[in-house]
């Protein structure tokens, strides 16, 4: 490798830049609740059902069960997977509320669509974004980004499988929207405290930008749902005319945005 | 960003906390309080009504999650000694006392089968406990509309749309009525009930109906007139 090319990777990103992300939400019928998300050709479909009837055996009486299927793009559930549903239980299991909906099931599926790296953030972030989606209640909403550790000691975030193949060290974090604490850390490989560490800054920087890019399209999202609905509303020019007494419909459209920034302090 | 903020189109995400130092207000669907701080714990539309200084998430979902005094439409799934089980779309099935219905005695029990449709009041909704429902006024003893459902329909749909459907400035039911002759009862469960004088109108109605929540409220007309000519 030239040292020349040292900041550049082979899809032409930086060492700390992320790929293009993508958000769907409800694009399947028949659940509770589902979204898909990709980072570039990475891509997971989640869907949630419930909070549902749970069966005797794992009924839980304080609490929801939370159940998680991870489903790989071709054959049965591997050692892998298993890993990856665990992980993903873990994480949500601390954010869903689930003492508000005793002996329910919370069923979550994570079918990979494509894999090309990070699966396991790619369907965290997936996850996240179906349950706001089923409307099960969150304490947060969390994002995750993995990174690697290269043969040189270069740290590079959101690795596709080319790079992660290569990789000496991987890293998974997830974090919280509330303080942006970790709530998941998944190590694999052999690594140096610094290089940790490392991982863990560019990571943490990389969740706040997924963060804000799920805050401003659904922010959008629930804006056009509501604005829709309630007034007499013309997409085409943005202006209408309110219905309701309690709504100022010009401070809908302008002011929208400016609250959500306001929000994240 | 203090009250004035409330009249405002706010969306929250889960985890967000409200700008709200209020001391009394009323939390609704969507809000908790964690310590002295208000937390979204879903997400969507924040909403507020002066009246009672209320505080709520609008928002849109599928599953059907039970609340005191929703009226809703389930199907009977079993009789038992006192009462009949329900199908209500939610967690658990809900159940519906022998005596919770208009002119019931000891002696003059209801008669219905399993798989009737009841259009119902719910009575009582606790996390820890089943959902109770009733088909009658406790304060007046009368039906009320509620009871069984005879002939027509049901047809499911998002419960946003069945909210919708329930509050009376919503015109697609007005306008649907224009044209076609229809009785209909609406369950916050997301289950709507049609019934047409012909098999045709019902399918028609319920059509129009479900296609009405992608359309905003302004092309409602247009929507039944779709419907209407494809026939």
């Amino acid at each position: 490798m030239a040292t020349l090319n040292a900041t550049v990777r082979e899809d032409k990103r930086n060492f700390a830049q992320l790929r293009p992300i993508h958000i769907t939400q409800d694009l399947l019928q028949r659940v509770d609740g589902s979204a898909e998300f990709s980072f570039g050709s990475s891509s997971v479909i989640c869907s949630i059902y419930g909070p549902a009837e749970v069966k005797i055996r794992d009924e839980k009486l304080d609490k929801a069960t939370i159940e998680v299927f991870v489903r790989p793009v071709i054959g049965t559930p591997g050692t892998k997977d298993k890993t990856d549903e665990f992980n993903l239980r873990t994480t949500f299991e601390s954010v869903i509320m689930t003492g508000l909906h005793p002996r329910t099931l919370i069923q979550i599926v994570a079918q990979v669509k494509h894999d090309d790296g990070s699966i396991l953030a790619t369907a965290i972030n997936a996850t996240c974004l179906a349950l706001i989606d089923a409307g099960v209640p969150m304490k947060a909403i969390i994002t995750a980004v993995t990174c690697i550790v290269t043969q040189q000691g270069d740290v590079l975030v959101d690795p596709t499988s080319k790079e992660a193949e290569e990789a000496v060290s991987t890293h998974t974090f997830a974090f919280d929207s509330l303080f942006f604490n970790a709530v998941l850390c998944e190590s694999n490989g052999i690594f140096t405290e610094k290089q940790f560490l490392e991982s863990y800054v560019l990571c943490k920087s990389g969740a706040n930008q997924i963060y804000e890019k799920i805050r401003e399209s659904l922010g959008h999202k629930f804006q056009i749902q509501y604005i829709s609905k309630t007034l007499h509303f013309d997409p085409s020019t943005m202006t209408g005319t309110a219905t309701t007494t309690d709504i100022e419909p010009r401070q809908i459209v302008d002011d929208g945005d400016q609250e959500e920034d306001m929000e994240l302090e | 960003m203090q009250q004035s903020n409330a009249h405002r189109l706010q969306v929250v995400l889960p985890g967000d906390a409200l700008p709200v130092y209020e001391h009394k207000l009323k939390l609704g669907p969507g809000l908790i309080q964690d310590e002295d701080q208000i937390i979204a714990v879903k997400g969507g539309v924040l909403k507020h009504q002066p009246a009672g200084n209320k505080y709520w998430v609008e928002s849109n979902q599928r599953r059907y999650v039970a609340a005191t005094g929703d009226p809703i439409i389930g199907v009977i799934t079993q009789k038992g000694g006192e009462f009949f089980r329900v199908d209500i779309g939610a967690a658990h099935s809900a159940v519906l006392s022998y005596y919770a219905f208009e002119n019931a005695t000891k002696r003059y029990r209801p008669n219905h089968d399993v798989g009737t449709l009841i259009y119902a009041r719910i009575s009582q909704a606790n996390k820890d406990m089943e959902p109770e429902l009733e088909c009658v006024n406790p304060a007046t003893g009368r039906a009320d509309g509620y009871g069984e459902l005879k002939g027509g329909q049901v047809a499911k749909c998002s419960l946003g749309l069945a909210r919708r459907l329930l509050e009376t400035e919503t015109p697609i039911l007005k306008d649907l009525g224009d044209h076609i002759p229809f009785e209909t009862a609406i369950g916050l469960n997301g289950r709507i009930w049609i019934n047409a004088d012909t098999t045709k109108n019902t399918i028609v109605v319920i059509n129009a109906i479900k296609d009405s929540e992608k359309y905003p409220e302004s092309q409602s007309r247009q929507v039944v007139s779709n419907h209407l000519s494809k026939w």
